[in-house]
């Protein structure tokens, strides 16, 4: 979670709502330490895969989130709070009982895993988590409301990000025979993980048609045709509402 | 009258409970541990010993939310076993609605609450596959030790502390409880009072989890030689159903650098 970070305020006149204030530095050094990605990590497994779950984290994967807030608050009365979360992240799967490396190559085919995570399809439709076991940018979330508190609204959801439930608000779109969820721009793909259909947002898929455009769109011409942006994808008016297009 | 009553009925009582409380402090913590290691060693024989076995389990799993507070997730599942390679599981009730199959070479899901289906490749034992859905899948069984072939070794480790604890009630039955505690989990198990030691109960604490979530499996229908065949195993895909990708987690490195899935822009224009 993003941390407002308030600089030296002494040349600052000392304000009203200086309990308001107080308040807002507790809930940001709260948040800070809240684990807002719930879920990241299944529980429920036996005595042995939760031992698994918990060993060689060291060398699986150690994501530092050293988060340096200080938060100079001079009013009169002088408020000096220096917040310094460092959290250590494990969140790989490396299991002590089975050897990894290879193991599953073989007829279903291989699986090819970008690095720090990156999506990559293989062969017989299953896609790679990340190689150090993070899901995909890093987060799965109960639902989208949960993503947005973690997240802020002001912000798109990254491509990769599985949560639970499909938006409230998510329309149906077809593709070439797969469905797709779309809500506020984003579109969610079904996927199996931990043995649950879970909504991961991918990139907007070509030929995808949707009936409103999300906000702050733009539109642009290209070799003489008009095509709206939205983000980083483009939509092609059509008489049922704006088609995806790929370049 | 009523008072006589009473007062039998309330030394009755009090006569039960001192014997109980005599019987549970006769134990040593020592020979509490001895003894529920015997208890855990004759579970471990008896499923070791089965080729094929099958039982049914009603499940709680705690789920905790990032805003605090816990909901229990509540469902039923049965289990069908062929060692050394093949497990079916189907679920149903608490919004789930599906099942999954493993015949050594594959683990096939199906969701007929969503119409879709997914399928992955696994390894040739039933060993290796616990670890494999763990790892690879997130597929988390608080089950799944009893599956492997030595499921005394799966459970127990040297950190492992506790031992027998008293009889208790589960349902129906009255079972032996014992309760362990280790670094990653506590964890308790009623197992029956007969020769064969089969589970009542499961409890499990994920201590290092936040909010230490606890999932808990109460057993039934166990049966040990139930008739079943390669069909048992077969995965059984309702025709229309959309197949799902599969996430996994990855074993082996990327070949390239970086397989962004999103394409490059175009230089557009501004109008």
């Amino acid at each position: 979670m993003a941390i407002r970070v308030i600089g030296s305020m002494r040349r600052r006149q000392p304000r009203p709502n200086y309990r308001a204030t107080v308040v807002s530095i507790c809930a940001m050094v709260l948040f800070a330490s809240m684990d807002l990605s719930a879920d990241r990590r299944h529980s429920g497994g036996s005595m042995r895969q939760s031992r698994n779950a918990t060993r060689n984290v060291g060398a699986t994967r150690n994501n530092n989130y050293n988060r340096n807030t200080n938060l100079n608050v001079n009013r009169n009365v002088n408020v000096n709070r220096n917040v310094n979360v460092n959290r250590n992240v494990n969140t790989g799967y490396y299991g002590g009982g089975y050897r990894r490396g290879g193991v599953v190559v073989g007829e279903e085919g291989a699986v090819a895993v970008g690095r720090r995570g990156a999506v990559a399809v293989g062969e017989e439709g299953f896609v790679g988590v990340g190689r150090h076991g993070a899901v995909v940018a890093g987060e799965r979330y109960e639902s989208h409301e949960g993503w947005k508190v973690a997240a802020g609204v002001a912000t798109g959801i990254a491509i990769g990000t599985m949560i639970a439930r499909p938006p409230a608000q998510s329309t149906t779109v077809v593709v070439s025979n797969t469905t797709y969820m779309y809500s506020e721009g984003a579109y969610y793909e079904r996927v199996y993980y931990g043995g649950e259909v879970q909504y991961r947002v991918v990139a907007a898929p070509a030929g995808a048609v949707i009936t409103t455009l999300p906000g702050g769109c733009t539109t642009t011409i290209m070799n003489g045709a008009s095509y709206t942006q939205c983000g980083t994808t483009y939509y092609q008016r059509v008489s049922t509402g704006y088609r995806v297009v790929a370049f | 009258m009523n008072v006589a009553r009473f007062l039998t009925a309330a030394l009755g009582f009090v006569a039960a409970i001192a014997a109980g409380a005599c019987q549970e402090r006769a134990l040593t913590p020592e020979q509490a541990n001895a003894k529920g290691d015997a208890m855990l060693r004759r579970m471990s024989q008896t499923l070791a010993a089965a080729q094929a076995f099958s039982f049914a389990t009603d499940q709680m799993r705690q789920h905790v939310h990032a805003a605090g507070g816990k909901t229990d997730e509540r469902f039923t599942r049965r289990i069908t076993v062929r060692r050394p390679n093949a497990i079916v599981v189907t679920d149903a009730g608490g919004g789930r609605d599906g099942a999954a199959w493993y015949d050594g070479k594959r683990l096939t899901f199906v969701s007929n609450r969503d119409k879709a289906w997914a399928r992955g490749p696994m390894p040739p034992t039933l060993d290796e596959a616990m670890d494999f859905v763990s790892a690879e899948y997130a597929l988390q069984l608080p089950i799944a030790d009893l599956i492997y072939s030595n499921p005394y070794d799966a459970v127990m480790t040297k950190d492992t502390t506790g031992g027998w604890v008293n009889t208790e009630a589960v349902g129906s039955s009255t079972c032996e409880h014992l309760s362990y505690q280790q670094p990653v989990v506590d964890w308790q198990i009623w197992l029956s009072q007969d020769e064969r030691h089969l589970p009542c109960q499961l409890q499990i604490t994920y201590k290092t989890q936040p909010g230490q979530p606890m999932s808990r499996v109460t057993f039934s229908d166990w049966n040990l030689s139930p008739q079943v065949s390669d069909a048992t195993f077969e995965a059984k895909i309702p025709d229309g159903y959309e197949r799902l990708k599969i996430m996994r987690h990855g074993t082996v490195e990327a070949p390239s650098a970086d397989a962004s899935a999103t394409p490059a822009a175009p230089s557009p224009q501004p109008k």
